[in-house]
């Protein structure tokens, strides 16, 4: 689904973000970035999505080599706050880019209310998005990346800004509409939200303990240039939850592993 | 942020002190102070309260100004007692002939306006979205606004001759630089974020530009035409007055000079001319607030 060879990106300023980075990922595959702040993990990001050019090697999506925003792929970014339209209600926020999808009106605004359902914001479609909570407002965000279905879905520090316990419903949110958990605001616990299916998702954090628990790969870069130090498949049962599979041994072991790769010094 | 929360009786630290017995009248004295404000908070915490005080100031005012004229301090002839400027105002609301000239200066005005709006706003997202271009547009929009537009009004007497054409034009000149000047200050205003978003969606240069930098600039464009509809009343007025014509406010107020001159018309006819423009404010603001709902608090985070 998403195959990087050789990136490299250096700003203009003459700092090198990351330096041949490696990395492919599977068609419905949930792979967690993880690695110290300034390690280039937003940049390689951006670069995926089409929204910055990198200095150095290739990018495919879906086969095809990435020049510009590529097509089916939605991002959540970390500043909810930035990222949602205050002019909009929240319904037509999660709306608006279904333009692109081709859709009418009365079905775009159907799918928008199907999807904040699908996040547990039933009776908020008519309110703005600074009326709600922080934690409410990603989900928001959350939502309009779902309506879209995009068959990539990269999540920049999407918890990142939200308060533990609402970051732990939105790590299980997130496991839910993948059909790995009985969430919030899924009818039907154990089956992935609808267009959903095999939905490839890249989600960029520098919570060790987040990026081993959503994920079925954690792929760990080290700071200053980027590099892929490790990938680690995370094998953990399938109904995760919050309390039981962060007791189990194999996450204990896990997230220790990820720590130590993370806290590694940075220069070699 | 405004002070809502009122100490209610029996909560709170001041419940203490109350139940005290008070000992002399200093604290008597505190305690009257307090309810004082207390009870000025409790009427400017409410919107009816606030209306109930600008009444109170507005009628204040007429009243002075009555009891001036009245009184015999001022030449009767140089300022008219308020009750009969009121009355004049309010035989004009009802006068055929002031009610054309009133038209007059509306329609010339309202056409400079929106021609100025219709030429500023896709001029201001054109240089606005091109990069560096902004910079440069906005040191000739700073360099060309100081000029008074009134300081035009010989100019374009001697290029556009016709009345209405030179008050039209006038006002649209002073109505273009507000304009542009608040929409390019907008777009450089829009969260780069917020673009990407919708770019990350697939949008091109035009759909960005349409579904987030105008909407998002909005706010700013509402307060720049709120700017140019009240330069623009003052322009229409003046050129009116320097220019002539068949009709318009500032041709009834020159009329109202004949024959030794009419004070109270003359009054009564600026006090219409500013609830012109306080109207044209009005509808701005509940236009602007319509359009583009924005949080009442800035800040206010999760």
């Amino acid at each position: 689904m998403l195959d990087i060879a050789g990136l490299s990106h250096r700003y203009a300023d003459g700092h090198q973000a990351v330096e041949d980075v490696e990395l492919h990922v599977a068609r419905g595959e949930l792979v967690s970035i993880v690695g110290p702040s300034g390690c280039g993990k937003s940049t390689l990001l951006r670069c995926v999505a089409g929204l910055q050019r990198p200095s150095a090697g290739d990018i495919s999506v879906a086969g095809r080599a990435v020049d510009g925003v590529p097509d089916d792929l939605a991002v959540v970014f970390q500043d909810y706050t930035r990222s949602l339209f205050p002019w909009l209600t929240v319904r037509d926020n999660v709306a608006l880019p279904l333009r692109r999808r081709g859709l009418d009106r009365a079905e775009r605004r159907a799918r928008a209310l199907a999807a904040l359902a699908q996040v547990g914001l039933d009776g908020t479609a008519g309110k703005y998005p600074w009326q709600l909570s922080g934690g409410m407002q990603q989900r928001v965000a959350i939502a309009r990346a779902l309506a879209y279905r995009p068959a990539l879905l990269l999540m920049d520090e999407p918890f990142g800004s939200v308060d533990a316990q609402t970051r732990e419903d939105l790590e299980d949110l997130l496991l839910s509409v993948r059909g790995g958990t009985d969430g919030p605001g899924t009818d039907a616990p154990g089956t992935p939200a609808p267009g959903t299916e095999g939905m490839t998702i890249l989600l960029v954090t520098h919570d060790i303990d987040e990026s081993v628990y959503v994920a079925d790969r954690v792929v760990v870069l080290t700071g200053a240039p980027g590099r892929v130090h490790s990938e680690l498949p995370v094998e953990l049962p399938a109904p995760r939850d919050q309390i039981g599979t962060r007791a189990l041994p194999a996450f204990v072991r896990l997230r220790t592993e990820v720590g130590r790769a993370v806290r590694r010094p940075c220069t070699p | 942020m405004r002070p809502t929360a009122r100490p209610r009786p029996g909560s709170g630290p001041g419940s203490a002190a109350r139940t005290r017995p008070r000992t002399g009248w200093l604290t008597g004295a505190a305690g009257r102070a307090r309810r004082l404000t207390q009870r000025a908070r409790w009427l400017t915490g409410r919107a009816w309260g606030r209306a109930l005080l600008g009444a109170v100031g507005a009628v204040g005012t007429l009243l002075l100004a009555e009891l001036l004229a009245r009184s015999g301090v001022f030449d009767a002839q140089a300022l008219p007692p308020a009750s009969s400027v009121l009355a004049r105002a309010a035989e004009m609301a009802v006068d055929d002939g002031f009610l054309g000239h009133l038209w007059t200066t509306v329609s010339a005005w309202l056409a400079g306006l929106a021609v100025a709006v219709a030429l500023a706003v896709p001029a201001g997202l054109l240089l606005g979205s091109l990069p560096r271009l902004d910079t440069a547009a906005l040191a000739v929009v700073e360099l060309a606004r100081p000029v008074p537009s009134v300081a035009l009004i010989p100019l374009a007497i001697l290029v556009f001759v016709e009345p209405d054409r030179v008050e039209r034009s006038l006002v649209c000149y002073a109505a273009l630089w507000p304009v542009l000047l608040h929409t390019l200050y907008g777009l450089r205003d829009v969260d780069p974020l917020a673009k990407e978003t919708l770019r990350s969606f697939g949008f091109g240069p035009l759909g960005v530009a349409w579904r987030v930098s105008l909407p998002s600039a909005g706010p700013h464009v509402v307060t720049g035409v709120r700017i140019a509809a009240s330069v623009g009343l003052i322009v229409a007025v003046s050129a009116e007055l320097r220019a002539g014509g068949d009709g318009g406010l500032g041709v009834y107020l020159l009329g109202t000079q004949s024959g030794g001159g009419r004070p109270d018309l003359m009054v009564a006819g600026a006090c219409w001319a500013g609830a012109l423009g306080v109207a044209a404010n009005a509808v701005l603001v509940l236009a602007g607030r319509r359009l583009f709902p924005r949080r009442a608090e800035a800040g206010a985070g999760p």
